[in-house]
């Protein structure tokens, strides 16, 4: 491990504007934040305090309206989009399943995706039976299709897992075995993760650390 | 039969059609009179300004008059077409009016030139009422790729938004919103070569026959109509979707949210 953060958030703003409408909202104001590689770090905060916002900001799909995030000490602004939410990788909190069978779902987004027996070993690790592969995925249950999802973002590699409330709507059992998998792939290869969570219940054990946001009306 | 020029009286005598209508919207309370006389007024105005104009165009025997003539044209069908959206998108005029002039440029080319084989190129009497009705086909072609190409995008931006955190472009990302946008584009299309001939008598044949034109010669400019409208109607909607995709996101590929409504 270095001492360079492998995310930085610098004086991060952000506010939106509601369409057809003048206002804006502020979600964020002069946020700073550092990830160090490998760390792991949960988001608390109550609905609509912009845990999700966050992420999306983490991952490139907002453009924050003050203040600049740095990967690897360069801003975003430097990398090519795309190449960059490949190494900072979103897993939105509804998750999302394409026509097709479990193995389109999984692989649609790589260039040279692993042969079936890697995905089993994957499948196996978050609880999931090997027939996925072949099963239609939209007909797959909502906590198959979130660990699906979650799967699909790891197999990219990345450097940071942003997972947008993984553990919602799945029971207890599968929510340890989840947490259990992602520490593990986190420990493994030396992932970095920022975790939004309601209830830090079973996320709290496995982070480094947490921080809570507040709605703006809180903070201001 | 030779051609047939209505008088005045004969005009009178078609009015009695709006007459009829405005009638039945009195007496059934549908209260779209005066909507529809301020409709019929203009309509008419419309239509002879055209008349007389293209009369003078025919006069003037300049290639830069007769493409100039239809440049405006362009300019002016592009607007119309985003005009046309059910909620306009700042941005969308420039693809819309690419596609538009490509569409009907590539069409119009290969229909008076290589079909009618026009003598000189830019003959008038061709190339402006065949130019201005591949036009129009482009614009509606245009603005119905631009509305199911909004509908699209904002049904799927939660899919497209997936796609895009897994490291896709946004062409790839929003590559079925774009492909429906086509195709709606070109299914009135599709469903007026089906029935052309059986369900309706397409106006431009009927005026030809009116004109005294053989049934048959009717026929073929026909088919060589229907297939000009595809054509311009297809490639106009590929060319704007292409371009006016491009306004739906940024240049880090996002997507555009404050577009639809929301954040």
């Amino acid at each position: 491990m270095t001492n360079h953060p492998l995310l930085r958030a610098d004086h991060l703003s952000f506010q939106y504007t509601p369409f057809d409408e003048k206002r804006k909202v502020p979600l964020f104001d002069r946020f700073s934040f550092a990830l160090a590689p490998g760390e792991r770090v949960a988001v608390a905060g109550r609905s609509g305090a912009g845990k999700s916002a966050l992420l999306r900001l983490f991952a490139r799909l907002l453009e924050p309206t003050g203040g600049i995030l740095f990967f690897r000490e360069r801003p975003y602004g430097e990398y090519f989009a795309p190449t960059l939410r490949r190494q900072v990788a979103l897993v939105p909190q509804t998750p999302v399943i394409f026509d097709g069978d479990g193995r389109t779902n999984l692989t649609l987004h790589l260039d040279a995706p692993p042969d079936d027996a890697t995905l089993r070993t994957w499948l196996d690790r978050f609880d999931l039976p090997a027939d996925l592969l072949d099963r239609e995925g939209r007909a797959l249950s909502v906590g198959q299709k979130s660990r699906l999802t979650v799967i699909r973002s790891l197999l990219m590699a990345p450097d940071v897992v942003l997972l947008d409330e993984p553990t919602a709507g799945l029971d207890a059992a599968t929510e340890k075995i989840v947490v259990a998998a992602l520490t593990e792939e986190s420990q493994r290869r030396g992932m970095a993760m920022i975790v939004s969570a309601h209830h830090l219940d079973l996320i709290g054990p496995m982070v480094d650390r947490t921080i809570t946001l507040h709605p703006p009306a809180e903070a201001a | 039969m030779t051609l047939i020029d209505p008088t005045p009286a004969d005009l009178a005598v078609a009015s009695l059609l709006y007459g009829a209508v405005v009638g039945l919207s009195l007496k059934e309370g549908l209260g779209v009179e005066k909507s529809l006389t301020v409709a019929a007024l203009r309509m008419g105005v419309q239509l002879f300004f055209v008349g007389y104009l293209v009369r003078f165009l025919f006069g003037v025997e300049r290639w830069y008059v007769v493409t100039g003539a239809l440049f405006l044209m362009s300019l002016y069908a592009a607007r119309a077409g985003v005009a046309r959206m059910k909620r306009p998108v700042p941005g969308l005029w420039g693809p819309m009016w690419i596609g538009v002039f490509g569409g009907t440029l590539f069409t119009t080319a290969v229909v008076t030139q290589g079909v009618l084989k026009l003598d000189p190129w830019y003959a008038p009497e061709g190339l402006i009422p065949l130019g201005g009705m591949i036009l129009g086909n482009a614009m509606n072609g245009g603005a119905l790729a631009a509305d199911r190409l909004h509908a699209e995008l904002k049904a799927r931006r939660d899919e497209i938004e997936a796609l895009l955190a897994l490291g896709l472009t946004y062409p790839r990302a929003a590559r079925e919103a774009s492909r429906e946008a086509v195709r709606g584009a070109l299914i009135p299309t599709v469903n007026s070569m089906l029935t052309v001939g059986i369900v309706h008598l397409p106006g431009i044949m009927v005026g030809q026959m009116l004109g005294g034109a053989d049934p048959v010669t009717a026929a073929k400019y026909q088919f060589v109509i229907m297939l000009m409208v595809a054509a311009s109607v297809s490639l106009t909607a590929a060319l704007f979707v292409k371009r006016g995709l491009a306004v739906y996101f940024t240049g880090a590929h996002q997507l555009r949210h404050e577009l639809f409504g929301e954040k």
